[in-house]
């Protein structure tokens, strides 16, 4: 019996040590020249399937499946990427894309022509298909093909908003016709063809995601690192282990945690652009005539209501204490300088009318026939993959609303159970607290305020006679005047209560990454992974 | 002993019925998929679309019926996060993974709790099981998620000894399966214990000592294979716990197994792959307990005439 134990005792012991043994070595990050770059990130909808895929998760494409417009990472502006040009008909139906030549697929598929742009385009047609731009891509109605690279989509009506879904902030990712008509969808899934300075290599599923190098790349792009690796871990604190142990040498954080990852030594890298807003709606706007969905008796259907909910709100405070100080304030929801009809005017304006003003937001309470304990609501609160703050906004917003003599009560819900609340109307008794990723203003107020949207924010008719002459006109002045009078209404009837706009920020080993610029706006957030420079 | 048999499986069949009712039900409660399948920038049309294309413009009846009807066949329908798969092979796929943590936590918690549970019925009294009750304290209290990380930043941030998480070799292994078993280690160690004490008083024992048999073999060959019998029972149900509570352990480790599919599933709101995982644990305990009511019934054949 002895003599068994101490074998089984042994044996324990050598198990251990070749464990030890074989762990991986650390400080991979320290090492002169890391050939595999690993991205720790916080997580996505996986599959090769693209045209299921929501537009942030299309950052499993991006350094493998390339898209006809690219965006510039300093100036944010579409660019030529396997289209050279492109250009639209005066009424903005039609819009030709000329082809680059010469550039081949992955794996042998052969070179890229009209063919697969129609082929890649049809994918968006398939009865499963949720990509963000789907119901985009739904109206076309034809692509016609004039030549092998020359291709004109045909819109049923005007269209301006072409370039950012062709491009790389978009979701139309080209792939190999060929390869589908030659291996079908099973070959397809398993190893896509693209066109990107990395071919795609395999998944781990719910695990990791790899890709290696090319070296014929038909632009001459030659990432630094010759392989390329997505790391999937959920958790926040497991993505920082990541990063600090050296397993990982860029990790998706939220900004809680940079602090930590800073303190070790570690640098943040922003993209070039801000990318996310974050703003609290106010449920029940439904303006509209005769809405049964309207309830008088929600307190913020009145304007001083509304005003006061925004002055009650120390924006720079919750800003430092929840966001690190990382956030530049946003005063129309959805409109950044970037978007159409954006006004330099209503940063003046904005101290004035929603600036931290206690007193007087409990003024405008009054005024509305509110006094102090006699305004109650519930602030929902939900969390995304990456976006984990929303919570604690919550719990902000009710201490700055109990100073103001408002009861709140918190409800953590999950996204889509608040989703399907506005998207139903059902969410009068409630405000909450939201990240969206920027569009462009037409795409943003259809998205948000126009009421043949599913989602129900806030409702009127103006909004909806300016949007619907706004999808009409072509004119770029014409359009500009009324994307801003929209923005204005917006900002003058306080219809939400506007809080940041976030740059994107993934925390790397600066003894590994030396630079990386990425405009943000791409889909995926984190993208052109061919421009990042190692570590000197 | 036949009819017994017989009598167990249709109830077993019966249990596995109610809970595909039950699961069936509560993810339906939820929410609806639609809400996390589609973008915002999804229009009217786009939610009829993709709701005929999954079946759901059906009756819920209808739908339950069409369920019933393939899960009988082992057909869970095709994953809605997971496209081009169907909700059984992504369940096959990732269940050897959760059944390797499972096993190799329950391989810790035996080589921790058994001696460390005999160790402490022997030394009952003194520092040896004091620090052992500590132990047992801290595996029913601590929680795995907790614990976890504390591992992950002990072990592989700080001291590099082990990877912070993933799948690979055998290293990759021995954090998460440490948080997965660490409470069973408690559990295990204290019935261990407590019978051990119990065979301890017995008239055997004092007989072999009389009879002059070193305290070694007193213990570890006479008294812990006695004593073994009520822990090694328990073990079915172990087995089913580790199963199922390695959604935690997986989600802290990235540890690609049935764990983390089901937290993927329950967030992408995914009922093809969440009633699947749930009917696979489920048989598997229900499958479990009927082999432990059939062992039971064999080994003591007054069970079978109740």
């Amino acid at each position: 019996m002895r003599r068994s134990l101490i074998f089984v005792a042994l044996g324990l012991v050598l198990a251990l040590a070749m464990t030890l043994g074989t762990a991986p070595s650390r400080g991979l990050a320290q090492d002169a020249k890391v050939q595999k770059l690993v991205f720790a990130s916080a997580g996505f909808d996986e599959g090769n399937r693209f045209w299921v895929i929501p537009r942030p998760d299309h950052l499993q494409y991006d350094p493998f499946l390339e898209t006809l417009l690219d965006v510039d990472p300093k100036t944010g502006e579409y660019a030529p990427r396997l289209a050279e040009k492109w250009s639209n008909s005066p009424d903005f139906k039609q819009w030709t894309f000329m082809l680059r030549k010469g550039v081949q697929f992955h794996n042998g598929f052969g070179p890229f022509t009209a063919k697969d742009v129609v082929h890649s385009h049809s994918l968006m047609l398939r009865p499963e298909a949720t990509a963000t731009l789907t119901g985009f891509w739904r109206q076309v109605e034809k692509v016609e093909v004039v030549n092998d690279y020359q291709v004109v989509f045909h819109f049923k009506r005007p269209t301006t908003v072409m370039p950012y879904a062709a491009s790389r902030a978009g979701d139309l990712r080209i792939v190999s016709k060929a390869q589908w008509d030659k291996e079908g969808q099973e070959g397809f899934e398993k190893r896509p063809a693209g066109t990107g300075s990395y071919r795609y290599v395999g998944r781990q599923p719910g695990l990791s995601i790899s890709f290696e190098r090319i070296d014929n790349h038909w632009k001459g792009e030659k990432p630094a690192f010759k392989e390329l690796v997505f790391r999937l871990a959920r958790e926040e604190s497991t993505r920082l282990a990541l990063l600090l142990s050296g397993e990982a040498h860029v990790a998706d954080l939220p900004r809680e945690l940079q602090k930590d990852a800073l303190k070790k030594g570690m640098k943040v890298f922003s993209s070039s652009f801000p990318v996310d807003w974050m703003t609290v709606y106010l449920g029940g706007q439904y303006y509209l005539p005769n809405d049964p969905a309207f309830k008088p008796d929600v307190a913020w259907t009145k304007k001083p209501v509304r005003q006061a909910l925004n002055m009650a709100i120390n924006r720079k405070e919750l800003l430092n204490t929840v966001f690190a100080g990382k956030g530049t304030m946003t005063y129309v929801t959805g409109w950044s300088d970037k978007s159409e009809g954006y006004s330099v005017e209503w940063q003046s304006r904005f101290d004035r009318m929603y600036g931290y003003n206690p007193a007087k937001a409990k003024a405008l309470l009054k005024e509305a026939g509110y006094a102090p304990g006699q305004l109650k609501f519930k602030i929902l609160a939900f969390t995304e993959p990456g976006e984990s703050e929303g919570p604690q906004v919550a719990e902000a917003l009710g201490i700055y609303y109990k100073d103001i003599g408002v009861e709140t009560e918190i409800e953590v819900l999950d996204w889509a159970k608040v989703r399907e609340m506005f998207r139903k109307k059902v969410i009068q008794c409630c405000i909450w607290p939201n990240i969206i990723s920027w569009r462009p203003a037409e795409e943003w107020i259809r998205t948000s305020y126009y009421s043949k949207s599913p989602n129900h924010h806030y409702e009127n008719e103006f909004i909806d006679k300016q949007y619907e002459l706004l999808t009409k006109t072509v004119n770029p002045a014409e359009r500009q005047r009324i994307a801003r009078a929209i923005a204005d209404h917006l900002f003058e009837e306080f219809a939400d209560i506007p809080l940041f706009w976030f740059a994107n920020e993934v925390v790397a080993d600066p003894k590994v990454i030396g630079e990386w610029v990425y405009p943000g706006l791409a889909a995926g957030r984190s993208t052109h992974f061919n421009l990042i420079k190692p570590a000197k | 002993m036949q009819r017994f048999i017989a009598k167990r499986a249709l109830q077993s069949l019966l249990a596995i019925w109610v809970m595909s009712l039950i699961v069936f039900t509560l993810v339906r409660v939820t929410g609806n998929p639609l809400d996390v399948m589609l973008p915002l920038e999804a229009g009217p049309e786009d939610y009829e679309r993709v709701r005929k294309h999954w079946g759901l413009d059906k009756p819920v009846y209808v739908q339950y019926a069409i369920f019933l009807g393939k899960a009988v066949q082992g057909d869970f329908g095709n994953s809605w996060k997971w496209h081009g798969h169907s909700a059984m092979s992504l369940v096959w796929e990732r269940l050897p993974a959760t059944l390797q943590l499972a096993g190799f936590a329950l391989l810790i918690s035996v080589v921790i709790a058994l001696p460390v549970g005999v160790l402490s019925a022997v030394m009952k009294g003194t520092v040896w099981d004091s620090v052992a009750k500590v132990i047992a304290l801290l595996g029913q209290s601590l929680p795995a998620f907790w614990l976890g990380i504390v591992l992950m930043w002990i072990f592989a941030v700080n001291l590099g000894w082990f990877p912070t998480s993933g799948k690979g070799g055998l290293q990759y292994m021995i954090l998460p399966a440490i948080t997965l078993g660490w409470f069973q280690v408690a559990a295990i160690m204290r019935l261990m214990r407590s019978s051990m004490l119990d065979v301890l008083d017995s008239e055997f024992v004092k007989l072999s000592r009389i009879k002059g048999l070193s305290e070694w073999k007193v213990i570890w060959k006479h008294c812990l294979r006695n004593a073994a019998i009520a822990p090694l029972t328990f073990f079915a149900i172990i087995a089913g716990v580790l199963m199922t509570g390695s959604v935690v352990t997986e989600s802290v480790f990235s540890w690609p197994g049935t764990g983390l599919l089901v937290v993927d599933a329950v967030r992408a709101r995914d009922f093809q792959v969440v009633q699947a995982v749930v009917i696979v644990f489920a048989g598997i305990f229900i499958l479990t307990n009927l082999l432990v009511d059939i062992l039971y019934a064999y080994l003591d054949p007054r069970i079978r005439y109740q």
